[in-house]
């Protein structure tokens, strides 16, 4: 079968398939919006001075949307592993094969609310990421031993992120106690048994539903020519016919949906703790206050949770702090970690404490000007690289509709105040139900590190 | 979130695109093919070497000092002991206490970071740029005014022996500690880079000041800035907060004695519970300046880099199923690092995949790399470097390391050139000369008493493994 061409195309583009939706200025950054006639969404950010062009293709599709009463966990997730087996066009291993040959650094990630796939490579080589990915929207072809192979790779990959990983065992317990409707309920990874029961068959009809442009967008960024990639797109993207994708309105739920305790034992040399609290969505318009009193919690050294518990007291060796990243309504998590002999009933103590002096008296000016400036040092830090940038758009595009809210946020950050602080830690992490979740060492494992030569 | 990522890929090199301009000698000017920044080097204060690499269009300076030391300069039975001394005068220097210092930088919004690693200490951090000058302010105290007290000694040590029990959470990171040991035993490369409960109790004050001064020297310090950053205000402000750096001496690192394995020995490091096993197997390497490691480091691409076409990942994963990812890579060392590879796999297929990898690695040292395979990944590595290159973080801490393991100046920027003209006999020739397929040490994390069995009934001798908790290193 011929190859699809991999150069840019030289003809004009029709305007009558593609619509300018808006051009974007922030700093020295010009990022442009097209869509075309069959939907596919393209977000251009073009920066002559990049070493490399990175091109992410993000389908509005993830664990969110899988059929879990059908046993159908992780299938997004596994899906994606399968988009790099062949197409009609392809044969096996040939997309890997072709980006191996010019370098490219190619991957892909699947999430509650998203799977993306991106694609790093030297900026004339961009073409080729065009076809292959436009090709793999629509030409995917599965086989049996693809199907059964990627399920082990995955079985392998689960054991490696949750069974044998102490957090993410964790995770996926209160996951399981923290919703009761929505399908944030169940790990991205799936269920083991849901992994090892997906069949070519189950695959493709998720792909046929799922991967159509008018459930993608495009996002370009690094050292290219808009104008020369945009007209490409379009000769590559602009047959593909749209698909009715069903829209994933999932039932309202703000979890964690009651209080619970779990405890469990593992191989820890001391408790390993996680609290969940309720989180605002992406694009809820108190999102900005919440990250900012995540910054407060634990966002550095000084911060009030890091101080009372790693500082001052010596409980606990750390303490992180996670805002999930999700289009509807997801969870706080509070990860710490103890130091031997000491309980986590300690650390317990002192965060719920520290949650409630905050929604009581809120944080002060200095305070709340650290933590802005420690947001402002991340914003930035999201933009080093033609990835980095590729990412930071995708989350806020996936996450809130509009991937301008990025830059946006800089301004909402400035207007939020010690008040609004304080009626959030009320309302999330005072009043809402909250989950405290334990690995304890194994019976007898308590002893002090010996020495020194293994 | 979860993802196909697979291991990745060591990239120590960048593309020909960087105008580099050396002002610490004559001036030497290149230009490459397309000129994207300026990077600049420079001398700095007391005889130290500042390295700045402007980007525009950043309000974030990515910074780092570092230090031509690192663990392997600890004396025999001080392991730990740079790491230990610079956390102590990080928390704590002109008469600042901890709170004090932490708070400072959490207010400018930035960071600061005790990197440890074989061949150098470093205060790396992240800062924004119209709060820099404060910022160096601040570090210069550390450098320059460590305060050591009693106080804070005892304290960092509490907290570093908390942080190595916490490590022992991650399989991975669990296999590198008793791997480096296993592998170069008493040789400076052989230290735990944060030390043990019992050398960390015996080290006192004056011990870490001295180690620490004698690190910290014009001679040994090289300064980086990357961001927003330019070659004029950035060398001002270290002249500005550095210039009563001591001089100091240049500290050279020994070779010492390498003892390689012999044979295959195979360590188990014992953890309850496990449904996988961790498996981390190598060899020494060569010295990141050696002629021949171009041409190794196509070879390694070829069989164990992060392409789904290299040979373990291949043979592994895309063909068995058997790991997520598996890779192997040569590091980047001032003296001969280790190669090593590593992947991860049940229980019940570790036999399998360790005798797979086996006999991959022995299959390459036996019969090398095709042509084609030689052309196909001198390609890829060359295409690689623009995604290593792209991020200013990443290209400083190249910079970095290639500067500490003394590569000439414009090996960033040469790099694609050196990769192209590896010929094929030069890649057989590396092989034939620097694998090792014989001779490896192997660590596998994972639970002894079901899989040693396995081993056993494998047909491996009983004298062949070793045995050790978790928690003994």
């Amino acid at each position: 079968m011929a190859k699809p061409a991999t150069t840019m195309p030289t003809t004009p583009i029709n305007p009558k398939t593609l619509d300018h939706l808006h051009d974007f200025e922030f700093g020295s950054m010009r990022l442009s919006r097209w869509r075309l006639g069959n939907g596919l969404e393209v977000v251009l950010g073009p920066d002559p001075l990049a070493h490399a062009a990175c091109y992410m293709t993000w389908y509005r599709v993830g664990s969110r949307d899988e059929n879990a009463g059908a046993g159908e966990t992780g299938l997004a997730h596994l899906f994606e592993h399968l988009m790099f087996t062949q197409t009609k066009s392809q044969s096996e291993g040939e997309f890997d094969g072709r980006m191996d040959a010019i370098g490219a650094d190619i991957n892909a990630m699947t999430d509650n609310d998203f799977t993306a796939y991106v694609n790093v490579m030297p900026p004339h080589e961009l073409p080729l990421a065009i076809t292959l990915e436009s090709d793999r929207m629509v030409n995917l072809a599965l086989s049996k031993k693809q199907v059964q192979t990627e399920r082990e790779v995955v079985s392998e990959e689960r054991l490696q992120t949750v069974e044998d990983d102490v957090d993410g065992t964790l995770h996926e317990r209160i996951l399981d106690r923290a919703y009761v409707k929505h399908p944030y309920r169940w790990p991205v990874i799936g269920r083991m048994e849901d992994i090892k029961a997906v069949t070519p068959k189950k695959a493709l009809a998720f792909y046929k539903t799922y991967y159509a442009p008018n459930n993608a967008v495009v996002i370009v960024t690094g050292r290219f020519d808009p104008q020369t990639v945009l007209a490409a797109i379009v000769e590559h993207y602009g047959r593909i016919p749209p698909a009715p994708t069903p829209m994933n309105i999932a039932p309202v739920e703000v979890a964690p949906v009651a209080d619970a305790r779990i405890e469990i034992e593992g191989p820890v040399p001391a408790d390993r703790v996680a609290f969940a609290f309720a989180a605002p969505s992406m694009g809820d318009a108190d999102r900005p206050a919440f990250e900012l009193m995540n910054e407060l919690l634990t966002g550095g050294p000084s911060a009030r949770l890091h101080h009372d518990l790693v500082v001052q007291s010596e409980m606990a060796s750390s303490v992180n702090g996670q805002v999930g990243s999700t289009r509807d309504p997801g969870l706080y998590l509070l990860w710490v970690q103890m130091r031997r002999a000491r309980a986590s009933a300690e650390a317990e103590r002192v965060v719920l404490s520290a949650c409630k002096a905050l929604s009581e008296t809120g944080p002060s000016p200095e305070e709340l000007e650290g933590a802005r400036n420690r947001i402002r040092t991340q914003f930035w830090a999201g933009l080093t690289s033609s990835q980095g940038r590729a990412e930071q758009l995708g989350y806020f595009e996936i996450g809130t509709g509009d991937y301008r809210k990025l830059f946006s946020r800089n301004d909402a950050y400035n207007k939020v105040t010690a008040v609004d602080i304080a009626r959030l830690a009320r309302s999330h992490l005072v009043q809402h139900p909250h989950i405290v979740a334990i690995t304890h060492p194994l019976p007898g494992a308590q002893s002090s590190a010996s020495d020194d030569e293994p | 979130m979860t993802n196909r990522e697979k291991y990745p890929i060591q990239i120590q090199s960048g593309l020909c695109v960087l105008l580099f301009v050396t002002l610490l000698s004559s001036p030497v000017v290149t230009r490459a093919n397309e000129a994207h920044t300026l990077a600049i080097r420079l001398a700095g204060p007391s005889g130290s070497t500042v390295l700045v690499d402007p980007v525009a269009g950043t309000e974030l300076v990515d910074f780092a000092l570092s230090t031509r030391s690192g663990s392997a300069r600890d004396p025999r039975g001080k392991d730990g002991l740079s790491n230990f001394a610079a956390e102590v005068a990080r928390h704590g220097a002109a008469g600042k206490r901890r709170t004090q210092i932490d708070l400072a930088l959490d207010h400018m919004g930035a960071s600061l970071d005790v990197i440890t690693s074989n061949d150098s200490v470093a205060l790396t951090g992240r800062v924004l740029a119209d709060k820099l000058d404060a910022y160096l302010g601040l570090v210069a105290d550390i450098v320059l005014r460590p305060d050591f007290s009693e106080d804070e000694v005892q304290r960092t040590r509490r907290e570093v022996l908390a942080e190595i029990d916490e490590n022992r959470n991650d399989d991975r990171v669990l296999g590198e500690r008793f791997f480096a040991h296993r592998l170069y035993g008493k040789h400076g490369y052989g230290r735990a880079i944060d030390g043990t409960k019992k050398t960390l109790q015996g080290l006192d004050i004056e011990q870490l000041r001295s180690h620490y001064q004698a690190q910290f020297s014009g001679a040994n310090v090289i300064f980086a800035g990357a961001g927003a950053v330019d070659a004029n205000t950035f060398p001002a402000l270290l002249a500005k907060h550095f210039g009563t750096l001591p001089t100091g001496k240049k500290q050279t690192l020994a070779a010492g004695t390498l003892e390689k394995p012999s044979g295959w020995r195979i360590q188990i490091v014992d953890k309850p519970d496990r449904k996988q096993v961790q498996m981390i197997w190598g060899h020494h390497g060569l010295q990141a300046s050696h002629p021949d490691r171009p041409a190794l480091q196509i070879a390694l691409d070829a069989f164990g880099g992060g392409a789904m076409n290299a040979t373990l990942m291949q043979e592994i994963r895309v063909k068995r199923g058997l790991s997520y990812g598996a890779s192997m890579s040569p590091s980047m060392r001032v003296l001969p690092g280790p190669i090593r590879g590593s992947l991860s796999t049940s229980e019940a297929n570790a036999v399998e995949t360790l005798r797979l990898v086996l006999r991959l690695y022995s299959d390459l040292k036996k019969k090398g790399l095709s042509s084609e395979r030689v052309a196909l990944f001198r390609q890829h590595l060359i295409g690689s470097n623009a995604s290593g290159m792209d991020d200013q973080g990443s290209r400083i801490a190249t910079r970095i390391l290639s500067e500490l393991a003394g590569l000439p100046i414009f090996h960033l920027e040469s790099f694609s050139a050196l990769i192209a003209a590896q010929t094929d006999a030069d890649v057989a020739r590396a092989i034939a000369a620097h694998l090792d397929p014989k001779n490896l040490a192997i660590t596998l994390v994972g639970t002894a008493s079901t899989l040693k069995p396995l081993l056993l009934g494998s047909g491996i001798a009983e004298g062949a493994i070793d045995v050790v908790a978790y928690d003994s290193y």
